[in-house]
């Protein structure tokens, strides 16, 4: 693991001292080098996952996340590029090491084998992530913003520090090894109900579930692209990496107690995908159905079966690179016309054709078109609910139509139509935006030849 | 040769990475060997050792 | 019409009520009281109007500026301005990115090895159910492991 680690954190010393024209260039190639070494964690020979040392594991289903986390800090460093032109070259360096000590932090938490220890670096990746938002946001609404995420996170994740440390005692060790090994730990009762909830409430605001989301929509807005889209590729998969690693020694309990959420997070995705029909604001639409899909997956979590994990794990993935994808369109969208509004920027297609290639790309993978990952995880997510209550279907399956409404909504709104005059003197798009756009939708092609190293842990 | 100074001192940062990565692969190994203290010591998974053979993991 | 009257003056008592309760919402409830009336204009009484906030966020870019970097070097990648750096910066992103990561990386990943061991073990058990078969034996027993070859350790350790 320290193959990855080490040069990661040699990224910071190669950004300040590099020379000033080839700041962007240097941090790039190296990133995309420590992406491609990372490919190898995708291969496993057994379930039972690495244990490099006593700190730092992987197992097929971090392995996956990681690979995604480091693909995605060259994407977000080239997506940023134009964004930072106007800051001097300290500020640039100050905000790519930003960017690289949450990458080092997202390692270490994805890798860890110790619970406390990925509650402590699930906190870190904070840090980094509020001072790219509230320093580099666009507007100053995103001090709000900034607060919102900080404040929902925190008082969501203070309970299940409280939890760990106690079940710390109690059971002796935290180690995702041993915890698999032991027996079922907790029985019904209502203080091992509160226990539970304090386990969950944490993910659950990460996720978020419908209800705590209300900081996911601010903070996506608000922040600077490379925010954007490390927060809807990565972060909120903390969430969904948290309640598998979780529900491991919550066993019986979870049947019990889980029906509400799954019940919540089904009606939320209804909800959230029709506000995302009504959104004016296209990074806003985004982040809603960010939270939408994030919903299938604490669906496929909580219930438990073989399938569902295969699904949630496939999603994470397959929603990573969606969102992150729709994230850098947005943000072409928004340098040249500079408004997030989706009616000022109509009637792109004519000018902007094969951006609107992209465009129509990334909406279809958004609703889960065939060759796609996102199809796969969609399917197997609601497969499995359905067997686990033959209603679901009709929930999920109106989530899907939604679903597609919005992405045409999208899609016809920002792109089809006659354009305004202000769009007219606009600049056509550059080698970087397509490149960006490739690198995020060609894995997510790829992927669906093989999909079986992305299927998780019950594979 | 003043070039290749020249080239030197503007692009040596690039030994950053590659370095970081081989100290990794030093410490990996290193931890690794320590690990080994544990090979072969569980009860349930543990086999004899074959005639002319030291450790069970080379 | 005298009811309805009746009603009209009901809803604006009501309406009173409402704006001396909650002075937060003023525009609907005035609304309401001055239709509701016979038709007289009645000004809405003084309420200190609070600013609402906005139901929809500011969504336009403060900084306007444009920068074209078209202009200067009209083969441009929207790397940078300078146009040697440029050109490599977008060459090395094309040979590591897509050369390296994504044609050489699939093809590392859908030629490794067994992945988990799936294929090994489906081979195996077919094997296994035959030789079984064969032998008349059950095709699983609840043992894993041969309980003859485990030696327990002592209770005491």
């Amino acid at each position: 693991m320290l193959k990855i680690l080490i040069p990661t954190f040699m990224l910071i010393p190669l950004t300040w001292w590099s020379k000033n024209p080839w700041l962007w260039i240097n941090p790039t190639t190296h990133s995309l080098l420590i992406s491609i070494f990372s490919i190898m964690l995708l291969y496993h020979n057994s379930d039972l996952g690495y244990y490099y040392n006593t700190a730092f594991s992987t197992d097929s289903l971090s392995g996956p996340l990681l690979v995604l986390s480091c693909w995605l800090l060259p994407l977000m460093m080239m997506a940023s590029q134009s964004h930072l032109t106007k800051e001097n070259s300290n500020r640039k360096k100050t905000y790519l090491t930003m960017l690289i000590t949450l990458q080092l932090s997202l390692i270490m938490a994805f890798s860890s084998s110790e619970l406390i220890m990925f509650y402590i670096l699930f906190e870190t990746t904070l840090i980094p992530t509020l001072i790219i938002i509230t320093r580099w946001g666009n507007q100053t609404e995103r001090l709000n913003a900034g607060l919102y995420f900080l404040f929902y996170t925190l008082m969501g994740s203070l309970p299940l520090l409280v939890a760990l440390l106690f079940m710390h005692n109690n059971l002796g060790s935290l180690h995702i090894l041993t915890t698999t090994m032991m027996p079922n730990t907790l029985n019904f009762s209502a203080p091992n109900s509160i226990l539970w909830y304090a386990c969950m409430i944490a993910f659950m605001v990460k996720m978020p579930l419908y209800g705590l989301h209300l900081w996911l929509p601010k903070a996506h807005v608000e922040a600077p692209i490379a925010g954007s889209m490390v927060l809807a590729a990565i972060l909120l998969k903390l969430g969904g990496y948290g309640i598998m690693r979780i529900t491991i020694f919550t066993e019986p309990i979870t049947m019990h107690l889980s029906y509400p959420f799954i019940i919540l997070s089904m009606w939320g995705m209804v909800m959230t995908s029709s506000i995302c029909l009504r959104q004016t604001d296209l990074k806003s639409l985004i982040a809603y159905s960010s939270v939408s899909h994030m919903g299938l997956v604490i669906i496929a979590a909580l219930m438990q079966s073989t399938l569902s994990f295969m699904g949630a794990t496939t999603l994470m993935i397959a929603h990573g690179l969606t969102s992150s994808m729709l994230f850098c369109l947005a943000n072409t969208n928004y340098e040249r016309i500079h408004s997030r509004t989706m009616i000022l920027a109509r009637g792109l297609q004519t000018i902007l054709p094969l951006m609107f290639a992209w465009w129509l790309l990334a909406s279809l993978a958004n609703l889960a078109l065939p060759p796609t990952i996102n199809l796969l995880g969609e399917l197997t997510v609601i497969i499995s609910s359905f067997s686990w209550s033959n209603f679901s279907i009709i929930l999920l399956g109106l989530n899907t139509v939604i679903t597609a409404l919005y992405s045409l909504h999208m899609l016809t709104t920002s792109q089809r139509g006659k354009f305004t005059h202000h769009t007219y003197p606009i600049k056509p798009s550059f080698t970087r935006e397509h490149i960006l756009m490739a690198l995020h939708l060609i894995p997510l092609l790829i992927i669906s030849l093989n999909p079986k190293i992305i299927l998780g842990i019950t594979y | 040769m003043v070039n290749l100074i020249q080239a030197v001192r503007d692009h040596w940062v690039h030994i950053l990475v590659p370095m970081g990565f081989f100290i990794g692969y030093y410490l990996d190994k290193k931890s690794d060997e320590k690990l080994t203290a544990f090979q072969n010591k569980s009860v349930l998974f543990k086999r004899e050792l074959k005639p002319n053979e030291e450790v069970t993991w080379k | 019409m005298a009811a309805a009257m009746a009603t009209a003056g009901l809803l604006g008592i009501c309406s009173r009520r409402l704006l001396g309760a909650a002075r937060r919402v003023p525009a609907a409830a005035s609304l309401r009281w001055s239709s509701s009336t016979t038709g007289a204009v009645v000004a809405p009484p003084a309420v200190e109007k609070r600013p609402r906030a906005p139901e929809v966020d500011w969504q336009e870019d403060p900084d306007k500026e444009d920068i074209n970097l078209y202009e200067k070097n009209p083969d441009s990648h929207g790397f940078d301005e300078d146009p040697f750096i440029d050109l490599w910066n977008m060459r090395v992103v094309f040979f590591f990115g897509v050369s390296i990561a994504i044609v050489l990386g699939s093809t590392f990943v859908a030629y490794l090895p067994d992945y988990k061991m799936k294929e090994w073990a489906r081979r195996e058990a077919e094997r296994q159910v035959k030789l079984r078969e064969a032998q008349g034996l059950p095709l699983m027993t609840s043992n894993y492991f041969d309980p003859s070859k485990i030696i327990l350790p002592d209770d005491e350790d």
